[in-house]
């Protein structure tokens, strides 16, 4: 018998044992691969938060986490504002008087006419009717929580 | 080719034959490759990752859409189950919270031996269920030519002891449950006085032990922070189960860092430990040495301490214990990682090697941001106490399963307990996500929703739930999703691409509910053995699912 006859056999008879240990009971080391991305507007959303955000005005997204009565003749209200990577929301209003603070990426805040830079943790408060604009600086989307006190 | 070279080569040939077909018949049901099939620790191995690495019939969503429950073991006295079955040679291994450590027949069911043959193993410092007899899950090894079955547990009977239940480690003959050691007490408990800084109170608790090479490693935490108690890992010889004192690690130089998780081991061993600042009636300042809130690599000769990541500093201890334990993933696109979830629901991964002495190398944290190499700062607005995310989560090839808080968590907290996020480890931080699905039958509340997930090597994962639920998700490599929706499990899918993240598939799901749903909950993880699920309830009953 020649050599590459004998590697022939013998890689046969290699790859037949192999092949029956591919079936269930048997070690598999399968690589996970990258999901293909998911395409937007395609629909097909199978799942939505209980609490979801809307958009209230252009580039700035809002939801109601909390809300319950306050002291005597006032109305408490905590309110997650989110605005896109890079954009501006301008001329925000509350429904009262709030305090601000930054729970996730970084912000220019103009109030009255000056501006200031908010990173993570930072905090403001807020006169009621004041207006406010608020732009994303980061890659990612701002979030700021709003506690709200307004009178009913 | 000679006579000689054409002898060799026939030899050569018939010897990797016959390798390749011991190895194929080994994984087909003979008795031996019931060792090799099976899920002889917690986490199923000793990298605590969770996976069960040989194929079944468990990794076909056809066949998952039939699992029903075969058989039921029901504990004869109260405690219930908050340890977690392990299986070997066609057995299952438990210990009860009502003190006894069983042996069961996997196919069906049946109590084949007990230990202690009569009494308990309890303790008298009742804190959570962490306290109620056996808590802690079982681990497979060979002491010689003995297969031994080795658990921590409380003995208030052992000669010389407290008489109240120090914490003690046993090896069990896994053949009949005859005694081969029992260690002297690892974890002391001198008094019943809640809040007194002049007893111990230490406990085994959840952690499991670690059998690594020649010795057993195992965790010490303390009973409900109540309180704090010097944490530390024991370290004891697995022939004879005496203590290696030239292995020392204490995670505090006072009191904190408990072990609440299970050690893992890879080349040198891993723990994180829980918080040092506060308990039940007291504060300290800062201890030096503070590895309290840390996942630490620690010398396996020598318990000194190689690297540690730190993330919440002193001034941020709210009691974000980080009681989940490591995870070791051997990913192929960006080397073995170390990846564990912070009980405020942050996940972080770093590098596992190499055993460099100084900062570990952090690969990222999530959800992202700019305090993943230097930590969280009292600036940052982050807040970390204690939200529950105490389970480990699963490895398989490079993507991580388990409980975290998600992008959620810098706004709502707790809203992550029921779900599970899978996170491709080795991407960049813009494609974290790979999937989010909220897990049914999970409810809310100050115990657990989830268990701990376990996976198939073609990416099926089990968990089970605390309303008595086992839940089958397939990755979308393995079934089609059900459809989309947005990484930022608060964001509506059709505004998630405009607020800047990525629609991430929904994956499909098998929802099995036991018999005792929806108040026999489950606590630990399900066994993947041998093409069955062995699963127990904390109102004390194994199960045994198979499709």
């Amino acid at each position: 018998m020649s050599f590459s006859r004998l590697a022939t056999l013998g890689l046969y008879l290699l790859l037949l044992a192999l092949a029956a240990c591919k079936q269930p009971g048997t070690i598999s080391l399968e690589k996970t691969r990258p999901l293909p991305e998911s395409v937007p507007g395609t629909g097909n959303f199978s799942s939505e938060p209980a609490k979801p955000y809307s958009q209230s005005s252009p580039n700035l997204f809002a939801r109601v986490v909390f809300e319950a009565d306050g002291p005597p003749g006032y109305r408490v209200e905590v309110r997650d504002l989110m605005i896109p990577p890079k954009k501006k929301a301008a001329d925000v209003k509350l429904p009262g008087a709030a305090f601000l603070e930054v729970r996730y990426g970084a912000a220019l805040l103009t109030l009255d006419g000056r501006q200031q830079q908010l990173a993570m943790g930072n905090t403001l408060a807020i006169s009621q009717g004041q207006a406010f604009t608020v732009e994303s600086t980061s890659n990612e989307s701002l979030t700021i929580r709003a506690q709200i006190v307004r009178a009913q | 080719m000679n006579r000689r070279t054409l002898t060799l080569v026939l030899a050569a040939f018939a010897f990797l034959f016959l390798l390749a077909m011991a190895a194929c018949t080994g994984c087909n049901g003979c008795t031996s490759c019931n060792l090799t099939v099976a899920w002889p620790t917690w986490r199923g191995s000793t990298a605590r990752s969770g996976i069960q690495l040989f194929e079944t019939t468990l990794g076909d969503p056809n066949a998952v859409s039939t699992l029903h429950t075969v058989w039921t073991f029901t504990l004869p006295s109260a405690g219930g189950f908050h340890s977690s079955p392990v299986v070997a040679g066609g057995r299952v291994y438990i210990g009860g919270g009502n003190g006894i450590f069983y042996c069961l027949d996997g196919n069906d069911g049946h109590k084949i031996w007990q230990y202690p043959a009569s009494g308990t193993l309890t303790q008298q410092f009742l804190s959570n269920p962490s306290s109620m007899g056996i808590a802690s899950s079982a681990a497979i090894a060979q002491i010689g030519n003995e297969t031994a079955v080795i658990f921590g547990a409380p003995d208030p009977t052992y000669p010389g002891g407290s008489g109240l239940g120090d914490g003690h480690l046993f090896a069990l003959k896994a053949s009949d449950g005859s005694l081969i050691w029992e260690s002297p007490a690892v974890a002391l408990l001198t008094g019943t006085t809640g809040s007194s800084t002049t007893e111990f109170h230490q406990q085994i608790g959840y952690s499991a032990p670690l059998v690594f090479n020649d010795h057993v490693y195992i965790g010490i935490a303390d009973h409900g922070d109540d309180p704090i108690q010097q944490g530390k890992v024991i370290s004891v010889r697995l022939s004879n189960g005496t203590i290696d004192t030239g292995f020392n690690f204490v995670a505090t130089g006072t009191r904190g860092g408990g072990i609440w998780g299970s050690a893992a081991a890879w080349e040198d061993i891993f723990v994180t430990t829980g918080n040092s600042k506060c308990w039940n009636g007291g504060c300290q300042s800062e201890p030096s040495p503070n590895h309290g809130l840390s996942m630490l690599r620690l010398n396996k000769d020598t318990g000194n301490v190689i690297w540690k990541q730190q993330p919440v500093p002193f001034s941020l201890d709210n009691d974000p214990d980080w009681a989940a334990g490591p995870a070791v993933m051997f990913a192929a696109d960006c080397g073995p990682a170390l990846i564990s979830t912070q009980k405020d629901g942050w996940t972080w991964a770093v590098q596992a090697g190499p055993a460099t002495p100084g900062a570990p190398s952090v690969m990222w944290s999530f959800p992202p941001g700019p305090w993943t190499t230097n930590g969280f700062t009292p600036a940052d607005g982050t807040y970390h106490g204690d939200d529950d995310y105490k389970r480990p989560g699963a490895t398989w090839g490079d993507v991580y399963i388990g409980v975290m808080g998600g992008y959620d968590t810098v706004t709502s907290l707790g809203s992550g307990q029921t779900r599970l996020h899978a996170l491709n480890v080795c991407g960049p931080d813009n494609q974290r996500v790979r999937w989010i699905k909220d897990i049914p039958g999970a409810a809310g509340g100050w115990t657990y929703p989830l268990g701990p997930p376990t996976v198939t090597p073609s990416g099926m994962i089990f968990v089970g739930t605390s309303q008595g639920h086992i839940v089958a998700i397939a990755d979308p490599q393995l079934h089609p999703s059900l459809g989309n929706r947005c990484e930022d499990p608060a964001i509506p899918a059709a505004n998630c691409v405009a607020l800047g993240h990525r629609l991430v598939p929904d994956p499909w799901i098998h929802d099995v509910t036991l018999p005792g749903s929806p108040n026999d909950g489950v606590f630990g993880e399900p066994a993947i053995a041998n093409g069955n699920l062995y699963v127990a309830t904390v109102d004390g009953n194994v199960y045994m699912l198979h499709p």
